[in-house]
């Protein structure tokens, strides 16, 4: 027996342990400590998405990250852990604006899509039979605009 | 204000040691809630000016105080003021929706975005029959309903209503074939119901320059906030 335990000991790692490094959620792994089952982390940020929470962990802090989805009710932690993601990411890509340079950028689309589609009504205005002087649908209906 | 704080602290440090005093250094707000000693150099000293303590406060509690001297460090000096508005709207946003946080406003102002996209591309294809109607002066006979038309362009009452549709309809002076042809390739399979967004867009809507203004970031989380 002592035989037996001795040549365990000389083999490789138990299965055990390669199991629950395998099992390990992408924070555990960037952060190189065991992944616990009941690790608030691990259903949101899957160890196939190492650079999602790289960029959380970056911005936030896995702390941070942990504290505010145990805050939160288990029917919510998805979306927050999405938003969350996605805030970090812009500030990685922009460290100086982060989202607030990605909602002026929006706010530029639509102000120019607004002017686009008043000028287009204009337009429409124009070409409408109602304000044509010889059109023979005047009277008939309201104006669409 | 925030610099000549920074650099009255450090004048007055200057004078002192100058007298042979020990120098009486005035923490700035993110030192004095950390309750340790400003450095000459904090770096938080000239971005969390004293009239807004509030600011820290909120920054701290979402980011950190690690991560964000880090983040700021890692700037030039000329643009942390802008990088520090930045963080304390996203912190306010956060804090304000816990879920969404500022990645809801995004969300939003990108569904306001589509929304509008999508009425300038039916407004297009209207404009686009009414040219061709101009230019060829047809009269077929309808052969598309008037529900067809209502789903693509929306339920909005009095714009686009039964009766402008069902006159023309019945006039048979513009191509409804055509009409529906061009609405549904301009639309595709995106039955959507359109509104009006320029009412909500403007009354939502801040100046051009959001993140270069430190006292707009303000106004805007404040008013969040409230």
């Amino acid at each position: 027996m002592s035989t037996s335990s001795h040549n365990s000991n000389n083999t490789s790692p138990s299965p055990i342990i390669n199991e629950s490094n395998q099992r390990r959620c992408a924070a555990c792994k960037y952060l190189r400590k065991r992944c616990s089952r009941d690790c608030v982390l691990s259903p949101y940020f899957p160890a196939s998405l190492p650079h999602r929470f790289a960029c959380v962990h970056k911005i936030f802090g896995a702390s941070n990250v942990a504290r505010t989805l145990q805050q939160l009710p288990v029917h919510q932690r998805a979306q927050a852990a999405e938003a969350m993601s996605a805030e970090a990411y812009w500030r990685v890509q922009d460290p100086v604006y982060g989202s607030v340079g990605v909602i002026n950028l929006l706010q530029q689309h639509i102000y120019m899509n607004q002017r686009e589609l008043a000028r287009t009504r204009a337009h429409i205005a124009i070409h409408s039979p109602t304000r044509g002087p010889c059109s023979p649908w005047a009277g008939l209906w309201t104006s669409p605009i | 204000m925030a610099n000549e704080a920074a650099a009255n602290s450090a004048l007055a440090g200057g004078v002192a040691a100058a007298a042979g005093r020990p120098a009486i250094v005035h923490p700035c707000t993110a030192c004095r809630q950390l309750r340790r000693g400003c450095r000459p150099g904090c770096v938080f000293a000239p971005c969390f000016p004293p009239s807004q303590p509030n600011r820290f406060a909120i920054v701290r509690r979402v980011y950190g105080v690690g991560n964000v001297q880090r983040l700021l460090e890692e700037l030039p000096p000329e643009r942390r003021p802008a990088a520090t508005d930045s963080l304390a709207y996203e912190a306010s946003m956060q804090l304000r929706d816990r879920v969404f946080g500022a990645a809801g406003v995004v969300s939003l102002y990108e569904h306001r975005l589509h929304s509008l996209q999508l009425e300038l591309l039916c407004a297009r294809a209207e404009l686009s029959t009414y040219e061709c109607s101009n230019r060829n002066d047809a009269n077929r006979v309808p052969q598309i309903t008037n529900q067809k038309f209502s789903k693509v362009c929306g339920g909005r009452g009095g714009g686009w209503g039964d009766g402008w549709y069902e006159a023309m309809r019945v006039e048979g002076c513009v191509s409804e074939a055509k009409i529906a042809e061009r609405l549904a390739a301009a639309t595709d399979a995106a039955v959507v119901s359109i509104r009006p967004v320029e009412d909500r867009i403007a009354a939502t809507m801040t100046a051009t320059a959001v993140a270069k203004s430190s006292n707009q970031i303000e106004d805007a989380a404040n008013n969040q906030i409230i």
